[in-house]
């Protein structure tokens, strides 16, 4: 009787190890958003970005980031530590409403719940630039980030996947070996 | 006879006896005597340094199998990690896109939110020195608006004292005999 109320502990315990482990991967694939098919806006936009790192590719850029002698590798490989993915999708336009307001939709769909909050919404009607921040939050620890950014010519969703540290992503700009990509000098590179 | 006749005597030149060279030519067996006297062609002569034995040959062509092997596999090897760093540089290239465009969006995000914090910070102080600027009207037209209401309360305290005079007056009347009316 004794040795079956330990195997049934033992059993008990196993479970629910196995179930914290089952955990931490199960939140972070939640950060990770099914970004729609919006090859149709490819053949309008004049400029796109289309990056999709799994970790593996994560790991292998981080395995270049190591090689980096200026220094600024090991800060950007220590803020990648810990992701599991990073997709990015942007299209930017000659002309205005070249893609329509499902498009932004189905994305905004997805972060309308779910362990989402919105950190930050903006909505410029004088320039136009709609930037809404959404983070997926655990604890006292961001483990995801999703960025809508719609303006009149130009279509932008990130999605990253993991830990993020916010105030190091906002300082990413313009330093560490990174451009600052400013409004109308963005230098993008048209992936086929 | 001293030492050196004896000697001389052991080592003299004996001739053979007859049919001596016949009888060991015949011994001889004709291969060795074929192989011997035959001299080598000049493509045997060629091929000699390579004739070997087989497990020499088979040795040899382990040996030539590992090396090719080992070569190969260097090769590949280096290819591989080539491939590699190839894939690793252009990971690291989308990664820095990626956290740009990511960077940037957050930036645009901060600005306006910074804007629009500074917009309102001015829009209070305008508010305010807005309000310095027309307290003066505020003031006379509150000072205005009681001067209106205190001018009611005295008219109403005035017509309240005149009834008040009226009421006295029906009750002394009251007292000699007459009605009392109250009117509005």
């Amino acid at each position: 009787m004794k040795r079956i109320r330990e195997g049934l502990l033992k059993g008990i315990g196993l479970l629910i190890f196995c179930l914290a482990m089952a955990e931490a991967p199960a939140m972070a694939q939640a950060a990770k958003l099914q970004l729609p098919n919006l090859d149709h806006l490819r053949d309008k936009a004049t400029e796109v970005v289309d990056v999709s790192l799994d970790g593996a590719l994560l790991r292998l850029a981080s395995k270049a980031l190591s090689s980096d002698t200026s220094g600024n590798g090991a800060k950007i490989q220590e803020m990648i530590q810990g992701l599991q993915g990073v997709y990015v999708k942007s299209y930017e336009f000659d002309k205005e409403g070249q893609y329509s307001k499902e498009d932004v939709e189905a994305i905004r769909a997805q972060v309308m719940g779910g362990g989402w909050q919105r950190v930050v919404g903006v909505l410029s009607k004088h320039d136009g630039d709609n930037v809404e921040v959404y983070a997926m939050n655990e604890g006292n620890q961001v483990t995801g980030l999703a960025i809508i950014a719609a303006d009149p010519k130009e279509l932008t969703i990130v999605n990253i996947v993991g830990p993020v540290d916010l105030e190091k992503l906002v300082e990413l700009g313009g330093k560490l070996g990174i451009p600052r990509l400013e409004k109308g000098k963005e230098k993008k590179s048209k992936k086929e | 006879m001293n030492i050196d006749d004896e000697l001389k005597l052991a080592l003299k030149r004996v001739e053979p006896p007859s049919g001596f060279a016949e009888r060991l030519m015949l011994n001889i067996p004709a291969t060795t005597l074929s192989r011997e006297t035959e001299r080598p062609s000049f493509w045997m002569r060629l091929i000699l340094p390579f004739k070997m034995h087989s497990v020499r040959w088979a040795a040899a062509g382990v040996v030539v199998f590992l090396a090719a092997g080992g070569l190969m596999l260097r090769f590949s090897e280096q290819r591989r990690e080539a491939i590699e760093t190839e894939a690793a540089e252009a990971a690291k290239e989308q990664l820095l896109l990626a956290l740009g465009v990511a960077s940037e969006k957050m930036n645009v995000a901060q600005r306006k939110v910074t804007e629009i914090g500074s917009q309102g910070k001015e829009s209070e102080s305008r508010g305010e020195t807005d309000q310095n600027r027309r307290a003066p009207r505020i003031r006379k037209r509150q000072t205005s608006q009681g001067n209106r209401a205190a001018s009611d309360l005295f008219a109403a305290l005035h017509v309240a004292a005149e009834r008040i005079e009226r009421i006295q007056a029906h009750l002394n009347d009251q007292r000699s005999g007459d009605a009392i009316y109250i009117d509005n």
